[in-house]
């Protein structure tokens, strides 16, 4: 019988060996572990072997069996794998083939510009507050220490509707809705639109951004907000741009300036960007005009502060190269897409 | 505010400062140059020369050969093609190596065999026109008329043209320095130079006028006249006129020129009235009467109302206080004695009356920023010292004025410390009061205290920060350190939970392909009328701009949706196609009270032109967003006017309508011009709670068991509540379902349709059985039997 076996195994492992396809290695298996099988003969013929014989005759039948399934399944995996070679050969693309990309919308200039700006100063821990665009006149102008005969009050400058209420000329409304909900130490940032009375021309418009920056606290000084600015400029701009602060007005600061930045076109040599001054108005900015801080109820002789406000087209047009602020509020899909 | 180089230099030493570096200054210390221009440029070769002899060129028959005479041995020889030269005239003559203001560059040449060392200038040649040099336009070579002119003057100077104008931009808050006198003394107090002695001196005698004021309004705090008899009126000297035209002022007379002299070196605003015509000799200052009426000096009747202050006489105004003075009492050819006023009105008062009447002066524009009392003695006495040097009239002796001029400033004390706490870095005490001395200001330090007394013109001083920018101003920004907080409190910062949500939309808005716009908030009531909005939709109550630029701009939106039809429109007009837009922006609800502040919504709005836009793409959108929110939205038929009324829904959300969602109503489209369908949603999104951190559902244990069912139903059934029915039926177990096919046609009848459900059953804490799955899939038939008369496919 053992020599039957070691017959039959070897006439197995040649068929095995030589099969090409599935089907016939599911025949080998049949005819060999089948129910009608040669080794299944064998297994059922154990019966008649003596008891002697019976544990190592099983033992070798077993080991038989188990050979046989691992060499089927072994030429199994090597059948499929040349199976899938064969399917991988003829499957193939184009690379080069012109597709129409899935569709992508592009964030509009200012919302980008806004979120530089409000990613960069929360980082250094300022909190964006929401304001409103239709404001009274205490919170735009009289709480900011605008005297009533000042000319930013003017229906020549300003958007009414009626004598109490009238679209924000500037963000710095929040700077007292702040002040008056939370009391120092205040860093926030606030950003939105506003309103001047301007025709809309290439470089105006009766509604554009401003983006509004102000800190509150016992310890702030003009030099603070001097190595703020000269930092936001060259976040904006680069390293090698420089800060220029003139002395200016602005009721609710004391003192109060301009800073211009070196031209970002010819790098401070003068070009036709900056009207060949070498410099680029940027904002206003100035130290909380005490006044200011005791309208909203902070004691200035314990708290100073310090403000910034920026006008976010100005910004878009010089870092994008746009010449005409139209273009910023006609969505024409052509300008639109080239921010994507 | 235009100044020129030399006006300033009659207060202040400039000989060692360059025009440019002036510039450089004035900006330095906050007065911007909007421009500097340089007037001699090009004429710095051109001289006035005297054509001694004129012949006729030996080979050329067009060119006269002139020796000109420039004040030097030897003549020069020019040759010219005009014909309007003649021996013994006065011509601008170009010498060699001259770079005319038109860009010529002249050089020694010869021209048909003789030499021509320069070139006789016309008018335009030099740049000049009539209103520079009278003549200067006349065709050929510029005559100058003044034959006592020195011959070899430099022709910049001969025109006044040899000096730099600068125009300035003065801060609203430094009325002070609207003159000449005013921006000297800024630059003085930079340089640390003196103002040169500027006292004006003049003769005055008994006048034998009688005259008298009489004030009687609180918006005139200063008023001061005097009178000049038997004025000879004529032309003012050149140099005057020369000035005036430098900085935009048209000569008239001498009078009327003097006082603007005076207006633009003090910015004292002057007027001068004709003596004869004053009824009653006295000058009332009064409130006008209600529709009294004045002729003004531009010619116009101007009706006033009792707000408005006059100059008037014991009968009827003679001037508009301020603004303007009355035509007929003006100075003229046969006026003998004038009175002469300088007065100080009050900001809000001169602004008022000069908007309601539409009239804006020179002198207007200076009350309006504010005129100090004390500036009105400068003005009234420099006026004078010119009369009196101009030899115009005979000066009265009595000045007449309603009240005495405070000489006194305010004094400002404060803990000398503040200025370090302000600025972040320490001023030397020695430097400290130098530079307010320079700016008038007398400081005094005692202790720790600072202590400064303000000059009575600076009405802008008015507490201790105005010191401190007035010393970093003239210390120099450029000596602030630049530090970053480090001495502020630590704090944490983030975004606001509208910030956030708005970065969240814009981002999941530009990754389904919509671009983002910005639009503007008012709109035109029309717009109103395209979208077919009913007369008494809420949506009609707009705030409107009491002082809109126009109509189109005169409402604030209570919809964005039309803005953004606009912009398509706009877009398929250039012949932009296939693209979507958004929009997260406010909308303005009219209040309850007329005093409250509106209602500022936040809202998205959504529009889609694209190709493939549908209904259905639409909401996908809309609950890509709900899923985002973890907002569950449902929808119930809509009754925006705009949006077509079978293809369109109210966005629902915890029981509340929180927009809307659909196509835009045809119509609409047509009247915004656009011939394409249009799907659109727009969200309000004021109410939405912000997300909650929610904690995972663990993965599950036991394995789910999917079955399909296909239901043949009526057209007309609703596709979402039949899912509702189906998950209502399923309980617990059913895990997802998911409607994956609708079949229309054979072998079904017309009006069927075949709608197939993917359902997932699941159980948490054993593997679900055949026989608890059938029982639920005949549950949920049973029950879409019952609700919609479904058949099983």
């Amino acid at each position: 019988m053992q020599q039957k076996i070691e017959q039959i195994m070897k006439e197995a492992e040649k068929e095995i060996v030589s099969a090409n396809n599935k089907n016939s290695l599911i025949q080998i298996n049949a005819k060999y572990l089948g129910k009608n099988g040669e080794l299944s003969g064998l297994m059922r013929g154990l019966k008649d072997v003596s008891n002697e014989e019976k544990p190592k005759l099983g033992a070798i039948l077993n080991e038989a069996r188990d050979r046989i399934l691992e060499l089927v399944k072994q030429k199994e995996t090597e059948l499929e794998d040349a199976e899938l070679d064969e399917k991988i050969k003829t499957e193939k693309v184009d690379i080069t083939m012109p597709v129409k990309p899935k569709k992508l919308g592009a964030i509009h200039p200012i919302e980008q510009i806004q979120r530089d700006l409000i990613n960069y100063f929360v980082s250094q821990g300022f909190t964006v507050m929401d304001g409103k665009e239709i404001e009274s006149d205490y919170y735009c102008f009289e709480a900011l220490n605008v005297p009533k005969d000042h000319p930013a009050r003017d229906a020549q400058d300003t958007f009414y509707f009626d004598a109490e209420r009238l679209l924000r000329v500037h963000t710095s409304a929040t700077q007292i809705r702040t002040m008056e909900n939370k009391k120092p130490p205040i860093k926030m940032i606030s950003t939105g639109r506003v309103y001047r009375v301007d025709e809309v021309d290439a470089t105006h418009s009766p509604m554009f951004n401003q983006f509004e920056i102000l800190v509150v606290d016992e310890n702030v000084t003009l030099s603070d907000l001097k190595g703020v600015l000269e930092n936001l400029v060259k976040h904006l701009f680069g390293e090698k741009t420089q800060v220029r602060l003139r002395p200016s007005y602005f009721p609710f600061t004391e003192p109060s300036l301009e800073a211009d930045a070196t031209c970002v076109h010819c790098g401070g040599k003068g070009c036709s960007v900056c009207k060949q001054t070498g410099f680029i108005e940027l904002l206003g900015a100035g130290m909380v005009h005490p006044n200011v801080l005791k309208n909203c109820g902070i004691d200035p002789n314990k708290y100073v502060g310090f403000a910034a406000g920026l006008g976010l087209e100005r910004l878009a047009m010089i870092k994008y190269g746009i010449n005409d602020m139209r273009d910023l509020f006609d969505g024409n899909i052509k300008f639109l897409k080239q921010f994507k | 505010m235009i100044v020129t180089y030399k006006w300033l230099n009659d207060f202040i030493d400039l000989e060692n400062y360059t025009p440019k570096q002036v510039a450089d200054l004035f900006t330095s210390i906050g007065y911007e140059v909007d421009e500097m221009k340089e007037l001699s440029k090009g004429m710095e070769r051109v001289v006035v020369g005297k054509i001694e002899k004129l012949s006729r060129h030996p080979n050329a028959d067009r060119l006269q050969v002139c020796e000109i005479n420039i004040g030097q041995k030897k003549p020069v020889q020019i040759l010219t093609a005009a014909t309007n030269v003649f021996e013994g005239a006065l011509v601008p003559a170009a010498l060699d190596g001259a770079n005319l203001p038109n860009g010529v560059c002249i050089k020694t040449s010869n021209m048909r065999g003789l030499e021509s060392q320069g070139m006789l200038c016309s008018g335009e040649e030099l740049c000049i026109d009539n209103s520079v040099y009278d003549g200067a336009l006349v065709d050929g070579i510029m005559i100058i008329k003044e034959q006592d002119t020195p011959l070899g003057t430099n022709i910049a100077k001969f025109l006044g043209l040899d000096d730099v104008v600068y125009d300035i931009s003065v801060l609203a808050n430094r009325p002070d320095c609207q003159s000449v006198k005013g921006l000297a003394k800024e630059l003085g107090a930079a340089l640390n130079l003196p103002l040169k002695d500027a006292t004006f001196r003049y003769k005055a005698s008994k006048v034998d006028l009688p005259f008298s004021i009489d004030v009687r309004d609180d918006d005139c705090p200063y008023f001061l006249a005097c009178v000049v008899k038997d004025v000879k009126l004529g032309p003012s000297p050149l140099w005057m006129q020369q000035r005036l035209k430098l900085v935009g002022m048209r000569p008239i007379n001498n009078i009327v020129d003097i006082t603007n002299y005076v207006l633009w070196e003090l910015g004292q605003p002057l007027h001068a009235y004709d003596y004869d015509k004053i009824r009653g000799q006295t000058i009332v200052v009064r409130k006008a009467a209600k529709g009294e009426k004045v002729l003004a000096l531009d010619d116009n009747v101007y009706e006033l109302d009792s707000t408005m202050t006059v100059i008037a006489d014991s009968e009827k105004p003679i001037g508009l206080a301020g603004i303007k003075g009355g035509a007929e009492y003006s100075v003229n050819d046969k006026t003998k004695n004038i009175v002469l006023e300088s007065a100080s009105f009050k900001r809000e008062s001169i602004r008022k009356t000069s908007r309601k009447l539409g009239i804006r002066t020179d002198a207007s524009a200076r009350y309006e920023r504010g005129v100090a009392p004390i500036s009105c003695v400068a003005g009234v006495d420099r006026a004078l010292a010119l009369i009196h040097e101009l030899k115009v009239g005979k000066i009265s002796n009595e000045i007449v004025s309603n009240t005495s001029v405070e000489t006194r400033g305010k004094t400002i004390t404060f803990a000398l410390d503040y200025v370090n706490r302000l600025l972040g870095i320490e001023i030397p005490e020695m430097e400290i009061i130098r530079i307010l001395g320079n700016l008038g200001i007398i400081a005094t330090v005692k202790g720790k205290k600072l202590s400064c007394i303000t000059p009575p013109i600076r009405n802008d001083l008015d507490g201790p920060s105005d010191i401190v920018e007035e010393l970093i101003r003239y210390y120099g920004f450029d000596k602030l350190e630049s530090t970053n907080m480090q001495k502020t409190t630590p704090i944490n910062g983030g975004l606001s939970e509208k910030q956030e949500l708005k970065n969240k939309l814009v981002d999941l808005m530009t990754s389904v392909g919509a671009n983002e716009v910005f639009t503007y908030s008012f709109t035109s009531p029309k717009q109103l009328d395209k979208l077919l909005i009913a007369k008494n939709s809420v949506l009609r109550n707009v705030m409107q701009i009491s002082n809109p630029l126009s109509l189109d701009y005169s409402i604030m939106r209570t919809t964005i949706t039309g803005s953004l039809l606009e912009v398509i429109s706009n877009n398929l007009a250039h012949k932009n196609t296939d693209f979507s837009l958004f929009e997260i922006a406010s909308t303005y609800e009219m209040p309850q009270q007329s005093t409250e502040l509106p209602i500022e919504h936040n809202v998205l709005s959504f529009v889609d032109v694209s190709n493939d836009a549908d209904f259905y793409s639409t909401k996908s959108i809309v609950e890509m967003i709900g899923q985002s929110l973890g907002l569950t939205l449902s929808y119930k038929p809509s009754t925006v006017s705009y949006l077509h009324p079978n293809i369109s829904a109210d966005i629902v959300w915890a029981n509340k309508t929180i927009g809307y969602i659909g196509k835009i109503h045809p119509r609409v489209c047509k009247n915004f011009d656009i011939n394409q369908d249009v799907y659109c949603f727009e969200i309000v999104l004021d109410s939405i709670p912000q997300r909650k951190v929610k904690k995972v559902k663990p993965l599950p244990k036991f394995p789910a068991s999917v079955r399909d069912m296909a239901v043949v139903v009526n057209e007309e059934t609703k596709t979402g509540e039949m899912l509702n029915a189906i998950v209502k039926a399923a309980g617990q177990m059913c895990e997802d379902v998911e409607l994956f096919d609708i079949y229309r046609g054979t072998p079904l009848a017309n009006g069927e349709k075949s709608v197939a459900w993917k359902l997932t059953f699941r159980k948490q804490d054993a593997t679900i059985t055949q026989q608890e799955v059938n029982d639920l899939f005949d549950k949920i038939l049973n029950e879409l039997k019952v609700k919609f008369n479904a058949k099983l496919r």
